[in-house]
Protein backbone atom coordinates (compact mmCIF):
# COMPACT_ATOMS: atom_id res chain seq x y z
CA UNK A 1 0.00 0.00 0.00
CA UNK A 2 2.73 2.43 0.95
CA UNK A 3 4.57 1.74 -2.28
CA UNK A 4 1.47 2.23 -4.33
CA UNK A 5 0.65 5.48 -2.62
CA UNK A 6 4.19 6.65 -3.12
CA UNK A 7 3.95 5.90 -6.80
CA UNK A 8 0.57 7.56 -6.93
CA UNK A 9 2.16 10.77 -5.79
CA UNK A 10 4.47 10.69 -8.75
CA UNK A 11 2.41 9.31 -11.56
CA UNK A 12 -0.42 10.96 -13.37
CA UNK A 13 -3.69 9.28 -14.06
CA UNK A 14 -3.37 7.97 -17.55
CA UNK A 15 -6.77 9.07 -18.78
CA UNK A 16 -6.19 12.69 -17.80
CA UNK A 17 -2.60 12.74 -19.01
CA UNK A 18 -3.66 11.38 -22.39
CA UNK A 19 -6.54 13.83 -22.57
CA UNK A 20 -4.48 16.87 -21.64
CA UNK A 21 -1.74 15.96 -24.10
CA UNK A 22 -4.32 15.68 -26.84
CA UNK A 23 -6.01 18.85 -25.74
CA UNK A 24 -2.78 20.85 -25.71
CA UNK A 25 -2.01 19.61 -29.22
CA UNK A 26 -5.48 20.62 -30.34
CA UNK A 27 -5.09 24.03 -28.83
CA UNK A 28 -1.76 24.41 -30.59
CA UNK A 29 -3.34 23.28 -33.83
CA UNK A 30 -6.44 25.39 -33.14
CA UNK A 31 -8.56 22.29 -33.67
CA UNK A 32 -12.06 21.84 -32.41
CA UNK A 33 -14.42 18.91 -32.48
CA UNK A 34 -17.72 19.19 -34.24
CA UNK A 35 -20.89 18.47 -32.41
CA UNK A 36 -23.86 16.87 -34.03
CA UNK A 37 -25.46 20.22 -34.70
CA UNK A 38 -22.36 21.52 -36.33
CA UNK A 39 -21.09 23.79 -33.57
CA UNK A 40 -17.50 23.59 -32.44
CA UNK A 41 -16.58 22.08 -29.11
CA UNK A 42 -13.24 21.89 -27.34
CA UNK A 43 -12.23 18.52 -25.98
CA UNK A 44 -14.04 18.16 -22.68
CA UNK A 45 -12.72 16.98 -19.32
CA UNK A 46 -15.93 15.04 -19.09
CA UNK A 47 -14.32 12.37 -21.26
CA UNK A 48 -11.52 11.32 -18.91
CA UNK A 49 -13.75 11.89 -15.90
CA UNK A 50 -16.40 9.56 -17.29
CA UNK A 51 -13.73 6.97 -18.08
CA UNK A 52 -12.55 7.03 -14.49
CA UNK A 53 -16.06 6.97 -13.07
CA UNK A 54 -16.93 4.02 -15.26
CA UNK A 55 -13.85 2.08 -14.09
CA UNK A 56 -14.67 2.94 -10.50
CA UNK A 57 -18.17 1.54 -10.76
CA UNK A 58 -17.12 -1.57 -12.64
CA UNK A 59 -14.61 -2.33 -9.91
CA UNK A 60 -17.18 -1.78 -7.19
CA UNK A 61 -20.42 -3.44 -8.17
CA UNK A 62 -21.60 -3.35 -4.57
CA UNK A 63 -21.51 0.40 -4.55
CA UNK A 64 -22.91 0.55 -8.07
CA UNK A 65 -25.91 -1.57 -7.01
CA UNK A 66 -26.59 0.60 -4.01
CA UNK A 67 -26.27 3.77 -6.02
CA UNK A 68 -28.68 2.40 -8.60
CA UNK A 69 -31.16 1.32 -5.96
CA UNK A 70 -31.08 4.53 -4.00
CA UNK A 71 -30.52 7.22 -6.60
CA UNK A 72 -30.39 5.78 -10.09
CA UNK A 73 -27.82 5.66 -12.86
CA UNK A 74 -25.12 8.17 -13.68
CA UNK A 75 -25.52 9.51 -17.19
CA UNK A 76 -21.97 9.56 -18.52
CA UNK A 77 -23.20 11.19 -21.69
CA UNK A 78 -24.11 14.44 -20.02
CA UNK A 79 -21.93 16.59 -17.79
CA UNK A 80 -21.57 20.09 -16.51
CA UNK A 81 -18.90 22.44 -17.71
CA UNK A 82 -15.56 21.90 -16.04
CA UNK A 83 -14.71 24.21 -13.15
CA UNK A 84 -11.30 25.21 -11.88
CA UNK A 85 -7.95 26.20 -13.26
CA UNK A 86 -5.42 23.78 -11.78
CA UNK A 87 -7.80 21.46 -10.00
CA UNK A 88 -10.73 20.39 -12.13
CA UNK A 89 -14.30 19.83 -10.97
CA UNK A 90 -17.27 18.45 -12.78
CA UNK A 91 -20.86 17.33 -12.13
CA UNK A 92 -22.77 14.48 -13.74
CA UNK A 93 -26.51 13.93 -13.39
CA UNK A 94 -27.90 10.78 -11.80
CA UNK A 95 -31.29 9.73 -13.08
CA UNK A 96 -33.98 7.46 -11.81
CA UNK A 97 -37.18 7.01 -13.81
CA UNK A 98 -35.99 9.80 -16.12
CA UNK A 99 -35.75 12.27 -13.27
CA UNK A 100 -32.50 13.77 -12.03
CA UNK A 101 -32.30 12.73 -8.40
CA UNK A 102 -28.78 13.75 -7.50
CA UNK A 103 -25.36 14.65 -8.82
CA UNK A 104 -22.09 12.83 -9.15
CA UNK A 105 -19.25 15.19 -8.38
CA UNK A 106 -15.68 14.54 -9.47
CA UNK A 107 -12.59 16.42 -8.38
CA UNK A 108 -9.20 16.03 -10.03
CA UNK A 109 -6.20 17.21 -8.05
CA UNK A 110 -3.56 19.60 -9.31
CA UNK A 111 -0.92 17.05 -10.23
CA UNK A 112 -3.46 14.78 -11.93
CA UNK A 113 -2.72 11.84 -9.67
CA UNK A 114 -5.98 11.63 -7.78
CA UNK A 115 -9.71 11.87 -8.30
CA UNK A 116 -12.21 12.18 -5.50
CA UNK A 117 -15.85 11.29 -6.05
CA UNK A 118 -18.87 12.43 -4.10
CA UNK A 119 -22.55 11.85 -4.40
CA UNK A 120 -24.42 15.11 -3.83
CA UNK A 121 -28.06 14.89 -2.90
CA UNK A 122 -28.66 17.46 -0.22
CA UNK A 123 -31.63 19.78 -0.12
CA UNK A 124 -29.64 22.99 -0.39
CA UNK A 125 -30.84 25.53 -2.92
CA UNK A 126 -27.59 25.37 -4.87
CA UNK A 127 -27.75 21.59 -5.25
CA UNK A 128 -31.42 21.69 -6.13
CA UNK A 129 -30.75 24.42 -8.69
CA UNK A 130 -28.04 22.34 -10.38
CA UNK A 131 -30.35 19.33 -10.40
CA UNK A 132 -33.02 21.53 -11.97
CA UNK A 133 -30.65 22.73 -14.67
CA UNK A 134 -29.81 19.17 -15.64
CA UNK A 135 -33.49 18.28 -15.56
CA UNK A 136 -34.22 21.15 -17.95
CA UNK A 137 -31.76 19.68 -20.40
CA UNK A 138 -33.59 16.35 -20.38
CA UNK A 139 -36.98 18.03 -20.64
CA UNK A 140 -35.89 20.00 -23.71
CA UNK A 141 -34.32 16.90 -25.20
CA UNK A 142 -37.58 15.01 -24.80
CA UNK A 143 -39.38 17.75 -26.71
CA UNK A 144 -37.06 17.52 -29.71
CA UNK A 145 -38.70 15.07 -32.08
CA UNK A 146 -37.40 12.63 -34.61
CA UNK A 147 -33.74 13.42 -34.18
CA UNK A 148 -31.72 10.21 -33.87
CA UNK A 149 -28.68 10.02 -31.67
CA UNK A 150 -25.43 10.31 -33.58
CA UNK A 151 -23.38 7.10 -33.98
CA UNK A 152 -20.50 8.58 -31.97
CA UNK A 153 -21.53 10.82 -29.17
CA UNK A 154 -19.63 13.65 -27.70
CA UNK A 155 -20.62 14.58 -24.19
CA UNK A 156 -22.99 17.52 -24.12
CA UNK A 157 -21.81 20.15 -21.72
CA UNK A 158 -24.67 21.48 -19.63
CA UNK A 159 -23.79 24.88 -18.34
CA UNK A 160 -24.91 24.93 -14.75
CA UNK A 161 -24.71 27.59 -12.12
CA UNK A 162 -22.12 26.60 -9.56
CA UNK A 163 -23.08 26.72 -5.88
CA UNK A 164 -23.09 30.27 -4.56
CA UNK A 165 -21.74 29.18 -1.21
CA UNK A 166 -18.80 26.86 -0.82
CA UNK A 167 -18.45 26.49 -4.57
CA UNK A 168 -16.46 23.46 -5.63
CA UNK A 169 -13.89 25.63 -7.31
CA UNK A 170 -12.99 27.03 -3.87
CA UNK A 171 -13.82 24.10 -1.70
CA UNK A 172 -13.47 20.63 -3.09
CA UNK A 173 -15.81 19.14 -0.53
CA UNK A 174 -19.43 19.85 -1.30
CA UNK A 175 -21.53 20.36 1.77
CA UNK A 176 -20.33 17.45 3.83
CA UNK A 177 -21.86 18.77 6.99
CA UNK A 178 -25.54 18.65 6.30
CA UNK A 179 -25.98 14.97 5.91
CA UNK A 180 -26.91 15.41 2.32
CA UNK A 181 -23.65 14.29 0.84
CA UNK A 182 -23.15 10.62 0.46
CA UNK A 183 -19.56 9.54 0.42
CA UNK A 184 -18.95 6.29 -1.40
CA UNK A 185 -18.30 3.56 1.11
CA UNK A 186 -16.16 1.36 -1.08
CA UNK A 187 -13.29 3.65 -1.79
CA UNK A 188 -11.17 2.50 1.08
CA UNK A 189 -9.23 0.00 -0.94
CA UNK A 190 -8.94 2.32 -3.86
CA UNK A 191 -7.06 5.20 -2.36
CA UNK A 192 -4.15 6.04 -4.52
CA UNK A 193 -3.37 6.53 -8.10
CA UNK A 194 -2.96 4.91 -11.43
CA UNK A 195 -0.94 1.90 -10.41
CA UNK A 196 -3.55 0.58 -8.08
CA UNK A 197 -6.61 1.41 -10.04
CA UNK A 198 -5.73 1.63 -13.67
CA UNK A 199 -6.66 5.23 -13.83
CA UNK A 200 -6.88 6.32 -10.29
CA UNK A 201 -9.96 6.85 -8.27
CA UNK A 202 -10.77 7.09 -4.66
CA UNK A 203 -11.58 9.53 -1.95
CA UNK A 204 -9.00 10.08 0.73
CA UNK A 205 -11.65 11.65 2.92
CA UNK A 206 -13.46 8.34 3.07
CA UNK A 207 -10.64 6.90 5.14
CA UNK A 208 -12.02 8.93 8.02
CA UNK A 209 -13.87 6.58 10.40
CA UNK A 210 -16.84 8.94 10.61
CA UNK A 211 -17.27 8.98 6.85
CA UNK A 212 -16.88 5.23 6.70
CA UNK A 213 -19.55 4.71 9.32
CA UNK A 214 -21.83 7.27 7.73
CA UNK A 215 -21.66 5.40 4.45
CA UNK A 216 -22.16 2.13 6.28
CA UNK A 217 -25.19 3.37 8.15
CA UNK A 218 -26.74 4.26 4.79
CA UNK A 219 -26.17 0.78 3.44
CA UNK A 220 -29.39 -1.19 3.46
CA UNK A 221 -27.74 -4.58 4.04
CA UNK A 222 -25.85 -3.24 7.03
CA UNK A 223 -28.98 -1.62 8.42
CA UNK A 224 -30.94 -4.83 7.93
CA UNK A 225 -28.34 -6.84 9.84
CA UNK A 226 -28.25 -4.38 12.71
CA UNK A 227 -32.03 -4.28 12.82
CA UNK A 228 -32.23 -8.08 12.89
CA UNK A 229 -29.98 -8.20 15.95
CA UNK A 230 -31.30 -5.17 17.81
CA UNK A 231 -34.50 -6.82 18.99
CA UNK A 232 -35.78 -7.77 22.41
CA UNK A 233 -36.21 -11.43 21.54
CA UNK A 234 -32.66 -11.64 20.15
CA UNK A 235 -31.17 -9.89 23.16
CA UNK A 236 -33.08 -12.23 25.47
CA UNK A 237 -31.74 -15.40 23.86
CA UNK A 238 -29.53 -17.71 25.85
CA UNK A 239 -26.73 -17.37 23.34
CA UNK A 240 -25.20 -14.39 21.65
CA UNK A 241 -26.02 -13.86 17.98
CA UNK A 242 -23.93 -12.18 15.35
CA UNK A 243 -22.65 -11.90 11.81
CA UNK A 244 -19.27 -11.39 10.18
CA UNK A 245 -18.93 -9.00 7.25
CA UNK A 246 -16.96 -10.38 4.32
CA UNK A 247 -15.33 -8.77 1.32
CA UNK A 248 -16.67 -9.78 -2.04
CA UNK A 249 -18.25 -8.33 -5.14
CA UNK A 250 -20.88 -7.35 -2.64
CA UNK A 251 -20.33 -7.29 1.12
CA UNK A 252 -21.87 -10.42 2.57
CA UNK A 253 -22.90 -11.05 6.16
CA UNK A 254 -22.37 -14.56 7.48
CA UNK A 255 -23.79 -15.80 10.79
CA UNK A 256 -21.31 -16.33 13.61
CA UNK A 257 -21.47 -19.86 14.96
CA UNK A 258 -21.89 -20.52 18.67
CA UNK A 259 -19.90 -23.01 20.66
CA UNK A 260 -20.75 -24.45 24.03
CA UNK A 261 -19.88 -22.17 26.93
CA UNK A 262 -21.21 -18.91 25.52
CA UNK A 263 -18.61 -18.37 22.83
CA UNK A 264 -19.06 -16.94 19.37
CA UNK A 265 -16.71 -18.16 16.66
CA UNK A 266 -15.13 -15.61 14.36
CA UNK A 267 -14.89 -17.44 11.02
CA UNK A 268 -11.56 -18.55 9.55
CA UNK A 269 -10.15 -16.95 6.41
CA UNK A 270 -9.02 -13.45 5.61
CA UNK A 271 -12.11 -12.06 3.93
CA UNK A 272 -13.86 -11.01 7.12
CA UNK A 273 -13.33 -7.36 8.00
CA UNK A 274 -16.13 -6.74 10.48
CA UNK A 275 -18.51 -8.25 12.96
CA UNK A 276 -21.78 -7.33 14.58
CA UNK A 277 -22.96 -9.26 17.62
CA UNK A 278 -25.13 -9.01 20.67
CA UNK A 279 -24.41 -8.85 24.38
CA UNK A 280 -27.36 -10.34 26.13
CA UNK A 281 -30.02 -9.20 28.57
CA UNK A 282 -30.76 -12.75 29.58
CA UNK A 283 -27.83 -13.20 31.95
CA UNK A 284 -26.73 -11.46 35.12
CA UNK A 285 -23.61 -9.40 35.10
CA UNK A 286 -23.26 -9.07 31.34
CA UNK A 287 -21.22 -6.02 30.42
CA UNK A 288 -23.13 -4.15 27.74
CA UNK A 289 -20.14 -3.14 25.66
CA UNK A 290 -17.19 -4.90 24.01
CA UNK A 291 -15.32 -7.58 25.92
CA UNK A 292 -11.51 -7.77 25.84
CA UNK A 293 -11.90 -10.70 23.43
CA UNK A 294 -14.06 -8.53 21.17
CA UNK A 295 -11.33 -5.88 21.13
CA UNK A 296 -8.65 -8.46 20.45
CA UNK A 297 -10.63 -10.13 17.65
CA UNK A 298 -11.33 -6.77 16.08
CA UNK A 299 -7.63 -5.90 16.01
CA UNK A 300 -6.11 -9.26 15.21
CA UNK A 301 -8.74 -10.47 12.76
CA UNK A 302 -10.85 -7.63 11.35
CA UNK A 303 -8.09 -5.03 11.07
CA UNK A 304 -5.56 -7.59 9.93
CA UNK A 305 -7.89 -8.98 7.26
CA UNK A 306 -8.83 -5.50 6.11
CA UNK A 307 -5.15 -4.66 5.83
CA UNK A 308 -4.66 -7.72 3.61
CA UNK A 309 -7.77 -7.40 1.50
CA UNK A 310 -8.74 -3.75 1.61
CA UNK A 311 -7.74 -0.97 3.94
CA UNK A 312 -7.63 -1.02 7.70
CA UNK A 313 -10.27 1.67 8.00
CA UNK A 314 -12.77 -0.75 6.48
CA UNK A 315 -12.56 -2.85 9.64
CA UNK A 316 -15.19 -2.54 12.30
CA UNK A 317 -16.51 -4.33 15.33
CA UNK A 318 -20.02 -3.63 16.50
CA UNK A 319 -21.80 -4.76 19.61
CA UNK A 320 -25.57 -4.51 20.01
CA UNK A 321 -26.91 -4.20 23.53
CA UNK A 322 -30.11 -3.00 25.13
CA UNK A 323 -28.14 -0.14 26.67
CA UNK A 324 -26.52 1.07 23.47
CA UNK A 325 -24.83 0.04 20.26
CA UNK A 326 -21.10 0.57 19.97
CA UNK A 327 -18.57 0.44 17.14
CA UNK A 328 -14.81 -0.02 17.18
CA UNK A 329 -12.79 1.51 14.36
CA UNK A 330 -9.08 1.67 13.68
CA UNK A 331 -7.25 4.50 11.95
CA UNK A 332 -3.66 3.72 12.98
CA UNK A 333 -0.71 2.47 10.99
CA UNK A 334 -1.16 -1.20 11.80
CA UNK A 335 1.92 -1.43 13.97
CA UNK A 336 0.44 -3.11 16.99
CA UNK A 337 0.86 -6.47 18.66
CA UNK A 338 -0.95 -8.04 21.56
CA UNK A 339 1.08 -10.39 23.71
CA UNK A 340 -0.48 -13.09 25.88
CA UNK A 341 0.61 -11.21 28.96
CA UNK A 342 -0.90 -7.96 27.74
CA UNK A 343 -4.18 -9.66 27.02
CA UNK A 344 -4.19 -11.24 30.45
CA UNK A 345 -3.67 -7.81 31.98
CA UNK A 346 -6.52 -6.43 29.88
CA UNK A 347 -8.83 -9.15 31.13
CA UNK A 348 -7.74 -8.77 34.71
CA UNK A 349 -8.35 -5.02 34.69
CA UNK A 350 -11.62 -5.29 32.78
CA UNK A 351 -13.20 -8.07 34.83
CA UNK A 352 -12.09 -6.46 38.09
CA UNK A 353 -13.51 -3.08 37.19
CA UNK A 354 -16.84 -4.34 35.93
CA UNK A 355 -17.20 -6.98 38.65
CA UNK A 356 -16.83 -4.18 41.14
CA UNK A 357 -19.90 -2.38 39.86
CA UNK A 358 -23.20 -2.72 41.68
CA UNK A 359 -26.21 -3.88 39.68
CA UNK A 360 -27.57 -0.37 39.18
CA UNK A 361 -24.15 0.87 38.10
CA UNK A 362 -23.83 -2.01 35.64
CA UNK A 363 -27.09 -0.96 34.01
CA UNK A 364 -25.95 2.63 33.64
CA UNK A 365 -24.51 3.09 30.12
CA UNK A 366 -22.58 6.17 31.22
CA UNK A 367 -20.62 4.11 33.72
CA UNK A 368 -20.11 1.27 31.27
CA UNK A 369 -18.80 3.68 28.66
CA UNK A 370 -16.55 5.47 31.11
CA UNK A 371 -14.86 2.30 32.30
CA UNK A 372 -14.53 0.94 28.79
CA UNK A 373 -13.09 4.16 27.37
CA UNK A 374 -10.64 4.17 30.27
CA UNK A 375 -9.84 0.55 29.46
CA UNK A 376 -9.06 1.45 25.85
CA UNK A 377 -6.96 4.45 26.80
CA UNK A 378 -5.00 3.12 29.73
CA UNK A 379 -4.88 -0.63 29.30
CA UNK A 380 -5.16 -1.34 25.57
CA UNK A 381 -3.46 1.92 24.59
CA UNK A 382 -3.22 1.22 20.85
CA UNK A 383 -2.97 4.36 18.79
CA UNK A 384 -5.78 4.68 16.27
CA UNK A 385 -8.20 2.39 18.08
CA UNK A 386 -11.41 4.37 18.50
CA UNK A 387 -14.75 3.82 20.20
CA UNK A 388 -18.02 5.12 18.79
CA UNK A 389 -21.60 4.96 19.93
CA UNK A 390 -24.21 4.40 17.26
CA UNK A 391 -27.65 5.91 17.75
CA UNK A 392 -30.19 3.10 17.74
CA UNK A 393 -32.69 5.06 15.66
CA UNK A 394 -30.68 7.21 13.29
CA UNK A 395 -27.45 5.20 13.10
CA UNK A 396 -25.54 8.46 13.66
CA UNK A 397 -22.26 7.92 15.43
CA UNK A 398 -20.39 9.79 18.15
CA UNK A 399 -16.82 9.23 19.21
CA UNK A 400 -16.38 8.40 22.89
CA UNK A 401 -13.11 9.22 24.65
CA UNK A 402 -12.00 8.88 28.25
CA UNK A 403 -11.44 12.29 29.79
CA UNK A 404 -10.15 11.51 33.25
CA UNK A 405 -11.86 9.99 36.24
CA UNK A 406 -13.46 13.27 37.33
CA UNK A 407 -15.04 14.04 33.97
CA UNK A 408 -17.75 12.36 31.94
CA UNK A 409 -16.77 10.61 28.75
CA UNK A 410 -15.98 13.11 26.02
CA UNK A 411 -18.56 12.70 23.27
CA UNK A 412 -17.89 14.07 19.80
CA UNK A 413 -20.66 13.57 17.23
CA UNK A 414 -19.49 12.64 13.76
CA UNK A 415 -20.18 15.45 11.29
CA UNK B 1 9.84 29.98 65.29
CA UNK B 2 11.73 28.38 62.45
CA UNK B 3 11.66 25.03 64.26
CA UNK B 4 7.94 25.27 64.90
CA UNK B 5 7.33 25.95 61.22
CA UNK B 6 9.46 22.97 60.25
CA UNK B 7 7.59 20.76 62.74
CA UNK B 8 4.23 21.79 61.27
CA UNK B 9 5.53 21.10 57.79
CA UNK B 10 6.71 17.62 58.78
CA UNK B 11 3.36 16.83 60.42
CA UNK B 12 1.51 18.05 57.35
CA UNK B 13 3.64 15.91 55.07
CA UNK B 14 3.13 12.86 57.24
CA UNK B 15 -0.62 13.35 57.35
CA UNK B 16 -0.74 13.70 53.56
CA UNK B 17 1.02 10.39 53.18
CA UNK B 18 -1.16 8.48 55.64
CA UNK B 19 -2.64 5.42 53.95
CA UNK B 20 -6.39 5.57 53.38
CA UNK B 21 -8.13 2.39 54.49
CA UNK B 22 -11.35 1.14 52.95
CA UNK B 23 -13.55 -1.81 53.78
CA UNK B 24 -14.31 -4.59 51.29
CA UNK B 25 -17.60 -2.76 50.65
CA UNK B 26 -16.31 0.67 49.60
CA UNK B 27 -18.81 3.18 48.29
CA UNK B 28 -16.24 4.53 45.84
CA UNK B 29 -15.32 2.81 42.59
CA UNK B 30 -11.95 4.44 42.08
CA UNK B 31 -9.83 4.00 45.15
CA UNK B 32 -6.82 6.31 45.51
CA UNK B 33 -3.34 5.06 44.86
CA UNK B 34 -1.66 3.25 47.75
CA UNK B 35 -4.90 2.95 49.69
CA UNK B 36 -5.70 -0.30 51.47
CA UNK B 37 -8.88 -2.29 50.94
CA UNK B 38 -8.92 -4.13 54.22
CA UNK B 39 -10.99 -7.03 55.49
CA UNK B 40 -11.97 -4.89 58.45
CA UNK B 41 -14.74 -7.28 59.58
CA UNK B 42 -12.45 -10.30 59.23
CA UNK B 43 -14.95 -12.03 56.95
CA UNK B 44 -12.60 -13.74 54.51
CA UNK B 45 -11.16 -16.43 56.83
CA UNK B 46 -14.59 -18.11 56.96
CA UNK B 47 -14.20 -18.98 53.28
CA UNK B 48 -10.74 -20.45 53.67
CA UNK B 49 -10.31 -24.19 53.25
CA UNK B 50 -11.41 -26.80 50.72
CA UNK B 51 -14.93 -27.04 49.37
CA UNK B 52 -16.51 -29.75 47.25
CA UNK B 53 -19.41 -29.94 44.84
CA UNK B 54 -20.71 -32.14 42.03
CA UNK B 55 -22.28 -31.18 38.74
CA UNK B 56 -22.70 -32.90 35.36
CA UNK B 57 -20.94 -36.04 36.62
CA UNK B 58 -17.92 -33.96 37.56
CA UNK B 59 -16.61 -33.15 41.00
CA UNK B 60 -15.06 -29.84 41.91
CA UNK B 61 -12.58 -29.45 44.74
CA UNK B 62 -11.73 -25.83 45.36
CA UNK B 63 -9.51 -24.30 48.02
CA UNK B 64 -9.80 -20.68 49.12
CA UNK B 65 -6.97 -18.86 50.82
CA UNK B 66 -6.84 -15.34 52.22
CA UNK B 67 -4.06 -13.05 51.05
CA UNK B 68 -3.41 -10.04 53.27
CA UNK B 69 -2.29 -6.52 52.42
CA UNK B 70 -1.00 -7.39 48.96
CA UNK B 71 -0.11 -4.58 46.56
CA UNK B 72 -1.86 -4.74 43.20
CA UNK B 73 0.44 -3.06 40.70
CA UNK B 74 -2.31 -2.84 38.09
CA UNK B 75 -4.70 -0.89 40.29
CA UNK B 76 -2.01 0.61 42.49
CA UNK B 77 -3.57 -0.19 45.84
CA UNK B 78 -3.25 -2.76 48.59
CA UNK B 79 -5.96 -5.21 49.41
CA UNK B 80 -7.01 -8.29 51.35
CA UNK B 81 -8.53 -10.90 49.07
CA UNK B 82 -9.11 -14.58 48.45
CA UNK B 83 -7.37 -16.71 45.87
CA UNK B 84 -8.81 -20.04 44.80
CA UNK B 85 -7.26 -23.08 43.18
CA UNK B 86 -9.22 -26.07 42.03
CA UNK B 87 -9.24 -29.52 40.56
CA UNK B 88 -12.03 -31.23 38.66
CA UNK B 89 -12.47 -34.99 38.39
CA UNK B 90 -14.80 -37.10 36.29
CA UNK B 91 -17.14 -39.67 37.81
CA UNK B 92 -14.33 -42.23 37.85
CA UNK B 93 -12.00 -39.99 39.77
CA UNK B 94 -9.86 -39.14 36.76
CA UNK B 95 -8.40 -35.67 36.80
CA UNK B 96 -9.86 -33.32 34.19
CA UNK B 97 -8.34 -30.06 35.39
CA UNK B 98 -5.95 -29.41 38.22
CA UNK B 99 -4.30 -26.12 39.12
CA UNK B 100 -3.90 -26.74 42.83
CA UNK B 101 -0.13 -26.37 42.56
CA UNK B 102 -0.10 -22.96 40.95
CA UNK B 103 1.59 -20.24 42.99
CA UNK B 104 -0.88 -17.85 44.62
CA UNK B 105 0.02 -14.99 42.31
CA UNK B 106 -0.88 -17.13 39.28
CA UNK B 107 -4.14 -18.49 40.65
CA UNK B 108 -6.90 -18.49 38.07
CA UNK B 109 -9.44 -17.22 40.58
CA UNK B 110 -8.76 -14.04 42.54
CA UNK B 111 -11.08 -12.15 44.84
CA UNK B 112 -12.29 -8.59 44.42
CA UNK B 113 -14.65 -7.45 47.17
CA UNK B 114 -18.20 -7.49 48.47
CA UNK B 115 -18.91 -4.22 46.72
CA UNK B 116 -21.22 -5.51 43.98
CA UNK B 117 -23.68 -7.55 46.01
CA UNK B 118 -23.03 -6.60 49.61
CA UNK B 119 -23.61 -10.12 50.92
CA UNK B 120 -21.77 -12.03 48.22
CA UNK B 121 -18.06 -11.96 47.63
CA UNK B 122 -16.96 -11.39 43.99
CA UNK B 123 -14.01 -13.06 42.37
CA UNK B 124 -12.48 -12.95 38.90
CA UNK B 125 -11.88 -16.12 36.92
CA UNK B 126 -9.42 -16.00 34.01
CA UNK B 127 -8.10 -19.16 32.40
CA UNK B 128 -5.42 -18.60 29.73
CA UNK B 129 -5.33 -22.34 29.04
CA UNK B 130 -8.97 -22.26 27.96
CA UNK B 131 -8.62 -19.55 25.32
CA UNK B 132 -8.76 -16.86 27.97
CA UNK B 133 -12.16 -17.82 29.23
CA UNK B 134 -13.08 -15.29 31.87
CA UNK B 135 -15.93 -14.53 34.17
CA UNK B 136 -17.19 -13.27 37.46
CA UNK B 137 -17.80 -15.60 40.40
CA UNK B 138 -19.86 -14.72 43.43
CA UNK B 139 -19.99 -16.79 46.61
CA UNK B 140 -22.09 -16.58 49.73
CA UNK B 141 -22.87 -18.83 52.68
CA UNK B 142 -26.26 -20.47 52.55
CA UNK B 143 -26.72 -20.24 56.33
CA UNK B 144 -25.07 -19.13 59.53
CA UNK B 145 -23.22 -22.43 59.97
CA UNK B 146 -21.01 -21.38 57.04
CA UNK B 147 -20.54 -24.96 55.92
CA UNK B 148 -22.30 -24.60 52.59
CA UNK B 149 -21.38 -22.12 49.95
CA UNK B 150 -23.55 -20.90 47.11
CA UNK B 151 -21.45 -20.48 43.97
CA UNK B 152 -22.45 -18.54 40.83
CA UNK B 153 -20.28 -18.12 37.76
CA UNK B 154 -21.10 -15.67 34.97
CA UNK B 155 -18.82 -16.13 32.01
CA UNK B 156 -17.89 -13.08 30.00
CA UNK B 157 -18.48 -12.72 26.29
CA UNK B 158 -15.61 -14.45 24.57
CA UNK B 159 -15.37 -14.40 20.80
CA UNK B 160 -12.84 -17.00 19.74
CA UNK B 161 -10.77 -17.33 16.61
CA UNK B 162 -8.95 -20.24 15.02
CA UNK B 163 -6.05 -19.44 17.35
CA UNK B 164 -8.08 -21.11 20.08
CA UNK B 165 -7.24 -24.80 20.33
CA UNK B 166 -10.89 -25.48 21.18
CA UNK B 167 -12.19 -23.64 18.13
CA UNK B 168 -13.71 -26.76 16.57
CA UNK B 169 -14.63 -28.69 19.69
CA UNK B 170 -15.86 -25.91 21.96
CA UNK B 171 -14.22 -24.82 25.18
CA UNK B 172 -14.83 -27.41 27.89
CA UNK B 173 -16.89 -26.45 30.91
CA UNK B 174 -14.27 -26.32 33.61
CA UNK B 175 -16.40 -24.81 36.39
CA UNK B 176 -20.10 -25.01 37.23
CA UNK B 177 -22.37 -22.05 36.56
CA UNK B 178 -24.29 -22.51 39.81
CA UNK B 179 -23.72 -25.00 42.60
CA UNK B 180 -23.74 -25.41 46.35
CA UNK B 181 -20.33 -26.37 47.71
CA UNK B 182 -19.79 -28.23 50.96
CA UNK B 183 -16.95 -27.50 53.36
CA UNK B 184 -14.50 -30.39 53.62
Amino acid sequence: MANSEQRAENEKIEAFERFENLRSQDILNKKTHSSKNGTSLPLSYAQPFSEIIYKFLVKHPDFYDKLADDFGEIDYNVASQTFGEDKKYIFYPILKDRKVTSLWYGKLNEDRSWVDFYLVHDASSSTQRMIGEFQNYYSKKALSRGEPDPPVKEIPEIVITPPSTNPPINDPLPNTGGGGTYTPPYTGDMSGGPIMHGGGTGASTTQDPCNKMKAQSNNQDFKDNVKALDKDDVLKKNEETGVAAAYGPKTSYEPLANTANDNLKFPPGNKYFGYIHTHLDSKDGVVKIFSPADVSTFLTSCVKNAKDKGTMTDAYGMVITSQGNYILKYSGNGNFAITDNQFKNWQNWYVNEYSNLKEDELSNPNMIEKIFSQFLKEQVNISGLELYKSDKITGNTSKLEYDGKDNPVKTTPCP
Amino acid sequence: MKNIFLFILVISTLSCKAQQIYTLRPTEIDLPENSYQKDTNNELPSYEGTWKGTWNNKTLFITFKKITNKYDSNFKYYKDYLVAKFKVQDSNGNSLFDNMNLPDENAKIKGISFRRYGDRYSLVFIDPELCNTSGNISISFTDSSKTKLNWKLTLGSNMITTDCQYYNTGIPEVLPKEIVLTKQ
